[in-house]
């Protein structure tokens, strides 16, 4: 599943361990999600969504 | 009674972000160390009553022969707590992970090593080592995930 993730972070000039301590998770659980290698699950996809303030479906999406 | 906060040492401080643990990953090595700790106690202490002649009979043989499997129960509990402690998903998807490699790792030695005992002189595994290796398997397995996942 790709995601916006990198790029909604960089234009508010986050770190990823800004963000990870925004979503209260480890920055490598931030750098798992943005590389791809692992797919939040759904509260956390809410949680990345609500923080960004946009729906899930415009940061994350099931193209290859 | 509350459970005494393991704080963070000063190693950890010291130590590479990706080694850094969650509060509930140092919780859970704090309960693994003491459960670790006992198997090594009660395995030897065992050893040692036997050398020296200990050898109770009846019921009394079988509470102590099945001692330090209450400090492998308590390592397994352990790791349950650290699963249903750990508020991070991604680091609890490491450890199932490396719970998958440890149960791997533990099946194929054993069954290599028995097709070996079978067709060749190579020496009896003793089941006791079973759990010991699956923790190794296990603890290595999710030190290399951690790193791999940096």
């Amino acid at each position: 599943m790709k995601n916006r993730l990198r790029v909604l972070r960089a234009e508010r000039e986050w770190s990823q361990a800004d963000l990870a301590e925004r979503l209260e998770v480890s920055r490598q659980s931030v750098n798992a999600i943005e590389t791809g290698k692992y797919d939040p699950s759904l509260p956390l996809a809410f949680r990345i969504a609500r923080l960004f303030e946009t729906s899930i479906e415009a940061i994350f999406t099931d193209e290859d | 009674m509350k459970e005494s906060e393991p704080s963070m040492s000063w190693s950890q401080r010291r130590s590479p972000q990706w080694l850094q643990k969650t509060p509930a990953a140092r919780r859970y090595a704090f309960r693994l160390s003491w459960a670790i700790f006992a198997f090594v106690v009660l395995s030897f202490g065992l050893s040692y009553l036997s050398f020296h002649g200990f050898h109770p009979k009846g019921i009394v043989a079988y509470l102590f022969a099945v001692l330090p499997a209450i400090a492998i129960i308590a390592t397994l509990v352990s790791g349950g707590m650290y699963l249903g402690e750990e508020t991070d998903e991604f680091q609890r998807h490491l450890f199932v992970q490396s719970i998958l490699w440890g149960v791997g790792g533990i099946m194929v030695l054993t069954s290599v090593w028995g097709w070996l005992q079978l067709y060749t002189h190579i020496g009896h595994f003793f089941t006791i080592w079973t759990f010991p290796f699956f923790l190794v398997f296990q603890s290595v397995s999710w030190q290399a995930l951690r790193w791999r996942n940096r």
